[in-house]
């Protein structure tokens, strides 16, 4: 696959199937965006202590992420310096030191070689410091979440952040206590599709009145919330899709209007609400909740879905992990999040009522891609109605596809940068 | 309850499981069932963790409403699945319930493909009037801390 290749199969209003399905084409994503770009990793609130560790993987590269001693998270290659074990080999723990389970070399928690197992072996002039557990190139976090670069050079956090930072404090600021925490847990879904379909279905409004209809309707019974109608959005014309320049996107939803029906609140709801004033004051209290927060995707693997993240994990270019985490409200009242928990059970993980549909669409999305008659996807939904900002965020309409042409148009711009 | 009892009603609930007849197996259950799938490794506490299923009585019914109809699976496309249950053991918990486990090994086959899944299902059987009830039922998947397949059916 060639860098031109790559930039013909990315059109203004369409792309090439083979995106979806070309082994050389994973391979190259893996150079040009996984092991280049800044890649959300976890969360501050999964590695609470001192030696707490997971496992995560950075594209293909199994990593460490490790709080050591002096408070700080390190992001280390899973990988010995001896002879390439796997050091850690379960999904998350608390380590004195991390020791290698096949010739027994221990690192600290900061990845400092301790010490070779019989070392006396070794050669005098052989250096300590010199096999320490290598760390990734960069690592940074903001407000709580921790991404890594495996490129030394590049543009730092703040900048890969840029305009989809204020949804995200949007999303952290719903915690009166400032902070999300990523501590009730994790559910594991595998479909066979390619990474970016979850990208694009998971911000894409177009298709939930057609494959959620009936989850849709379950839930706002449940809720007691009545949906706006389809038709009068549509109609409003308002802007809701948005692409951000580094390929975020976004769906936000209506700011006015909360269609949630007005009913007394809860002793905890208010609560809730008290906490969220002295926090933020009353105006921005009130935005903070009476507003549901955006559907968004930080390029290239995280999405913040309402109440929950996704990250997103490649495993070949036909098989994605997606790992979905509540994200509970920290200083809210107890009954705060568990009514959170038990609104992301009914839509989300292996046995919702609505994630499961999405991935069985896009395992069928792989499978018609077979189909190379005509090989291009169409995307061209209110092209001729978008608006292009002056600092590269490009707007469209409810259920229009802008924010997944800009997304595409990132991609094509990685790709053909060697 | 004895024993024969127990098992019969075991294989009944396989059975309208396997064949995706959820309003009778909406049927089996108390009106303060509590149907818990986790996925955690260790689970602990379901009120304050995430689990694939956390489901009260009415989200059973919602569940069974979502798969009659809901899905993007049509009713004739559905899972073709069979599972066989064993090693079941009983323990009475008071004069009116009975715990039960057993373990399951389930074939699903769907979109040209066969996935195996197998747990172990903890019940809590309820003697109400003359019928056997579920009051609680908890199920361990194998697999349930690692990355598996849409689960779109009853387990």
């Amino acid at each position: 696959m060639t860098d031109g290749n790559v930039g013909a199969l990315v059109l203004a209003d369409r792309i090439h199937g083979r995106l979806y399905y070309d082994p050389e084409i994973f391979a190259q994503e893996q150079r040009r965006i996984w092991n280049r770009v800044w890649v959300y990793l976890g969360h501050e609130s999964e590695i609470p202590a001192r030696g707490d560790y997971v496992r995560r993987q950075l594209g293909l590269q199994p990593v460490i992420m490790v709080r050591g001693d002096d408070n700080a998270i390190r992001v280390l290659y899973n990988r010995c310096r001896h002879r390439a074990n796997l050091v850690c080999h379960k999904d998350r723990g608390n380590a004195a030191e991390l020791t290698c389970p096949y010739h027994g070399w221990t690192y600290a928690r900061d990845g400092r070689l301790v010490a070779p197992t019989f070392g006396e072996a070794y050669e005098a002039s052989l250096r300590q410091e010199d096999f320490g557990l290598t760390p990734v190139a960069r690592v940074a976090a903001y407000r709580g979440f921790v991404f890594a670069s495996a490129t030394a050079s590049g543009i730092g956090l703040d900048e890969h952040l840029g305009h989809v930072k204020p949804l995200i404090d949007f999303s952290i600021d719903r915690a009166p206590a400032g902070e999300l925490e990523l501590s009730a847990g994790t559910q594991c879904v595998r479909y066979r599709g390619n990474w970016k379909m979850m990208a694009e279905n998971s911000v894409e409004n177009y298709h939930g009145p057609v494959v959620h209809k009936v989850a849709f309707a379950l839930s706002d019974r449940r809720a007691g919330r009545v949906r706006a109608s389809i038709t009068k959005r549509l109609r409003d014309q308002e802007d809701e899709t948005l692409s951000f320049t580094g390929g975020h996107m976004a769906e936000y939803l209506p700011r006015q209007g909360s269609p949630t029906v007005k009913r007394e609140p809860s002793p905890a709801r208010r609560a809730y609400l008290d906490a969220m004033i002295a926090t933020y004051g009353e105006a921005r209290a009130r935005e903070l909740t009476e507003t549901l927060p955006s559907f968004f995707f930080v390029f290239p693997n995280l999405l913040f879905i309402q109440t929950h993240l996704r990250r997103i994990e490649p495993v070949s270019v036909d098989e994605t992990n997606v790992y979905y985490q509540p994200a509970l409200l920290k200083g809210a009242p107890t009954e705060i999040n568990d009514e959170l928990l038990r609104f992301h059970e009914t839509s989300f993980g292996p046995a919702g009522f609505v994630a499961p549909d999405d991935m069985q669409i896009m395992e069928r999305n792989q499978a018609a891609l077979r189909a190379t008659g005509d090989e291009w996807l169409f995307l061209g939904r209110g092209i001729h109605r978008e608006h292009h900002l002056a600092d590269g965020t490009v707007s469209g309409q409810f259920m229009d596809e802008t924010q997944l042409r800009g997304l595409w148009r990132h991609y094509a711009h990685l790709m053909a940068t060697p | 309850m004895t024993t024969p009892e127990i098992e019969q009603f075991l294989y009944r609930e396989a059975l309208l499981m396997d064949e995706h007849r959820y309003e009778e197996w909406l049927s089996l259950w108390t009106e303060d069932g509590i149907y818990w799938v986790p996925c955690s490794r260790e689970p602990t506490d379901p009120t304050r963790e995430v689990s694939i299923i956390y489901d009260d009585r009415s989200k059973l019914a919602d569940r069974a409403a979502y798969l009659e109809t809901g899905t993007v699976r049509e009713p004739d496309s559905r899972p073709l699945m069979r599972r066989v249950i064993s090693s079941i053991a009983t323990k009475p918990v008071s004069d009116l319930e009975t715990e039960v486990t057993s373990n399951f090994i389930l074939v699903e086959a769907r979109d040209g493909g066969q996935f195996i899944w197998c747990g172990q299902s903890i019940h809590r059987l309820r003697r109400d009037g003359g019928d056997l009830k579920i009051a609680f039922k908890k199920v361990l998947l194998v697999n349930r801390s690692q990355p598996m397949p849409v689960l779109q059916f009853l387990i």
